[in-house]
């Protein structure tokens, strides 16, 4: 093409309708050109009362096509060993990108993950990531699901090759990132752009905060008990402090997951594992790291008498937290307002025709 | 397509198309390692004893080296990029090729690892590209080193030995100076018109104790960040001997 461009420069000056036309051939070239240079931007918008976000694509500018190439791979099940665990199979948008009615996701060759698949949304506003907090940043995220053998099982190179070999990739990676290419860090770049911009902050709750509805009196009550009770560590407006804390929960014998004890080495951190976002609560169960929780009456139940005494335990779980049965439906009815179907129904975010 | 893009990719093509190649000076220091166990080159694959008398073979050796340079008194030098996978299982990978300032210095710097900032900056290429396989997905870091081998003190399965020695939070981390002399501290002159080599044996044996001691037996893998990654990245660092140098023109 470019040298078909140069060559438009040596023609016949003097043919006045050739000229005219050589000139609508460059501005063709160069039409097709700034596509490719030129993804377009999609703005990333904060929700109002949000803090600034964690993740503010510094050199992964989020644009159209990028965010679609994220959404694309996110669905994809050759990400996988055997081609059936896309991402999107262990975390489901009817589920709130958690794994629906599951303890623990199934992975490859009939095996099992090592923890119960968080729900995806507001990761922007996330510093670290897994129940451990093992992860440290977003674009590296994937990693773990796709490389580990319980799990996707997948290889990068493999997935390359695999890429670069498909009728559609090759494209969509150029019109992304502006130039022809396809490596683990457009990969990684790709999918963050899509996960950072699964925002939830749509529901019942948010237009009440807004202005736009008032709580009924269920809602209002169990709202004043959740923030007496609830908000120190599941604070508004993102329902987490995103701290790691042991919630007096057994070790499972069979697991014996110690929690971030296993990233940080130091003693103190034993048995602690991140507070969860309480958004989208009522789809995201089961509860718990490991899913033990089957309802929110369970972990209710759990903070209400069944906290295991232990050297690490929250200071704030010490005697567990009061609570009436009156105060559970109340609670419950106001974890219901943080449900947001309009996240759950967003095509943008829905597996790609 | 609107009529701006139209613009601004004429105005950013008109370069790409018209602008000469870039100029690129060639390296003139180079950096080669070969890996030793004591006083001789150690070939893989094959079997050697360590200081405890420890019977064991490599069958891989890499590791991470970062912000290299040369330093003359207190006067500075260069490095040309942040950081090299150096594979000393494959002789194309073993060196490091820099562009330095031309003078006369008189130690080699590098750091082993990566630093903490680079650990969690997101997605990278080149050398810290994951693809390498040396960045840990469920306790994101690089690795600084790996060394992998056999031994039959090793009672792990397939008497393994193996040392995937990472981390980067303190007092553990795993990022550790190294500085290297001449055999009696000569000094190392650099120019423009010549390559300098710089040799540099690394001696295995000193690993497993230096100067930490680690027995085959009671160490025959380490594989999490803590205090015993911290031992033995010490003890490799400290497996860097003297450097020898020498010279030849550019072609």
């Amino acid at each position: 093409m470019l040298s078909q461009f140069l060559r438009c420069f040596q023609g016949d000056v003097g043919n006045f309708k050739t000229q005219t036309l050589k000139t609508a051939f460059v501005i063709a070239v160069f039409c097709c050109f700034s596509f490719i240079l030129f993804p377009t931007p999609l703005p990333f918008s904060i929700p109002k009362g949000f803090p600034p976000p964690v993740y503010s694509f510094q050199h992964n500018p989020l644009t159209r096509e990028g965010f679609e190439l994220g959404r694309k791979l996110f669905y994809d099940g050759r990400l996988s060993k055997d081609g059936n665990f896309p991402c999107s199979s262990c975390h489901q948008q009817f589920a709130a990108f958690a794994t629906f009615e599951h303890r623990l996701s199934h992975g490859y060759d009939n095996q099992f993950s090592y923890r119960n698949a968080p729900a995806l949304f507001n990761l922007a506003w996330d510093s670290s990531f897994h129940w451990d907090g093992g992860v440290s940043h977003i674009e590296m995220q994937p990693l773990a699901p796709i490389l580990d053998p319980h799990e996707m099982a997948g290889n990068l190179n493999d997935i390359i090759g695999m890429l670069k070999k498909d009728r559609h990739y090759p494209a969509l990676f150029a019109t992304a990132f502006g130039s022809p290419g396809i490596s683990s860090q457009r990969i990684l770049r790709a999918l963050a752009q899509f996960t950072a911009s699964l925002v939830s902050a749509d529901a019942r709750f948010d237009r009440m905060k807004r202005g736009e509805l008032i709580f009924n009196e269920y809602e209002k009550t169990g709202y004043t008990i959740f923030r007496q009770k609830c908000e120190s560590c599941h604070a508004e407006p993102l329902f987490t402090d995103g701290s790691y804390r042991n919630t007096g929960m057994e070790v499972d014998t069979t697991l014996r997951d110690y929690g971030r004890m296993r990233i940080t080495g130091r003693k103190e951190d034993s048995l602690k594992f991140r507070v969860p976002s309480l958004r989208n609560i009522y789809l995201s169960f089961p509860y718990g790291h490991d899913g033990r929780f089957t309802t929110i009456t369970d972990v209710l139940n759990h903070y209400k008498n069944g906290v295991m005494q232990s050297p690490t335990l929250d200071p704030l779980l010490k005697n567990g937290i009061s609570l009436t049965d009156n105060d559970k439906y109340y609670l419950i009815a106001f974890l219901g307002t943080l449900t947001d179907t309009a996240f759950i129904n967003d095509k943008r975010f829905s597996e790609p025709p | 397509m609107n009529l701006p893009r139209v613009f601004l990719a004429t105005v950013l093509l008109f370069p790409v198309c018209f602008s000469g190649r870039p100029v690129s000076s060639s390296p003139n220091l180079i950096i080669r390692f070969h890996p030793m166990v004591r006083d001789s080159p150690l070939v893989f694959g094959t079997n050697y004893q360590n200081t405890f008398g420890e019977t064991f073979s490599i069958s891989r050796l890499r590791f991470y080296l970062g912000n290299p340079g040369l330093d003359s008194g207190g006067g500075a030098a260069t490095g040309a990029s942040r950081y090299f996978l150096v594979d000393l299982g494959d002789s194309n990978r073993a060196c490091i090729a820099l562009q330095c300032l031309p003078g006369s210095y008189h130690l080699l710097r590098f750091q082993l690892g990566i630093d903490s900032l680079d650990q969690t900056g997101g997605a990278e290429s080149g050398p810290l590209d994951p693809v390498q396989g040396m960045f840990w997905t469920w306790n994101s870091g690089y690795v600084t080193l790996k060394i992998e081998g056999l031994s039959p003190e090793s009672d792990q399965p397939f008497h393994a030995i193996t040392y995937h020695i990472g981390g980067y939070r303190y007092p553990d981390a795993t990022i550790i100076p190294v500085h290297i002399y001449t055999a009696g501290k000569l000094p190392v002159t650099v120019s423009d018109n010549a390559i300098t080599c710089l040799d540099i044996p690394v001696d295995i044996d000193r690993f497993f104790n230096n100067p930490h001691p680690l027995r085959i037996a009671q160490v025959p893998a380490c594989t999490t960040p803590g205090k015993l990654a911290r031992q033995c990245c010490l003890n490799f660092s400290a497996a860097f001997r003297e450097m020898s140098v020498t010279s030849k023109p550019k072609p």
